[in-house]
């Protein structure tokens, strides 16, 4: 089958459309040469000829047909893949800048609130030291495991 | 007979098979990739109150980052949806 991809589709459809029409015009001639005396006793042999020649090329429009609108519908799905996965990758692209910028926003901002607070440092912990359960129950709430003394 | 015989002919048509056409899977964008950072605790020999604010400053960008992720996932997860919508 796959010989047939190496002929042109048109010569294809040639061949079969001849058959088809060979097949009706063997079918109809073997009828009317049945009146004809001489000719007569090869009406069957006509029909028979003609009927299959015009069964193989109707099955072979029909598998042809399948073929050429599968193949036309490959090409569509394909050219869609192609656009939704070029969409995909833009999309990507653009959730990537979005994120590392918003990224880089956070940490511009935290670095800023940090260096206020050196700078700031004297007169911030000028009257506040944390006692050990101040930073017991502050890491409790961070960390997975409770720590001694918030058991 | 001989007429249903012509009717069949008629109907007869190849088969047709599943289409061989297959979408690839969308890449993560490599940001989104990496999980979120823990929370840091604070050292416990570091008693001053900065170093508390240092840290929670610290803990907060971390929340914020992956409060931006979560959301960069969500908007990643819609677009690449309605992108596979568009061709099914």
């Amino acid at each position: 089958m796959w010989l047939l991809h190496f002929i042109p589709d048109a010569l294809i459809v040639y061949v079969i459309n001849m058959s088809i029409l060979a097949g009706v015009a063997i079918t109809i001639a073997g009828t009317f040469l049945g009146f004809i005396p001489f000719i007569s006793r090869y009406k069957s042999i006509l029909h028979l000829v003609g009927v299959t020649i015009l069964v193989l090329g109707v099955y072979c429009k029909g598998v042809f047909s399948t073929d050429a609108a599968m193949r036309e519908e490959v090409r569509a799905l394909e050219a869609k893949i192609a656009v939704a996965e070029k969409k995909a990758q833009e999309a990507n692209t653009q959730v990537q800048t979005k994120i590392v910028t918003k990224i880089v926003k956070i940490q511009d901002k935290s670095n800023t609130a940090k260096e206020t607070l050196r700078r700031k440092k004297d007169t911030i912990n000028a009257e506040c030291n944390l006692s050990d359960d101040a930073i017991n129950a502050y890491n409790f709430s961070i960390t997975k495991t409770p720590t001694a003394e918030t058991k | 007979m001989r007429q249903l015989l012509l009717i069949s002919v008629l109907l007869l048509t190849g088969c047709a098979t599943a289409i061989p056409v297959k979408m690839s899977f969308p890449q993560l964008p490599e940001a989104l990739a990496k999980p979120c950072d823990r929370l840091l605790p604070l050292d416990p020999s570091k008693k001053q109150l900065t170093d508390l604010l240092e840290n929670t400053v610290d803990n907060y960008a971390k929340a914020k980052e992956c409060y931006a992720k979560n959301q960069a996932w969500q908007e990643w997860y819609a677009t690449q949806k309605q992108i596979y919508e568009e061709v099914k």
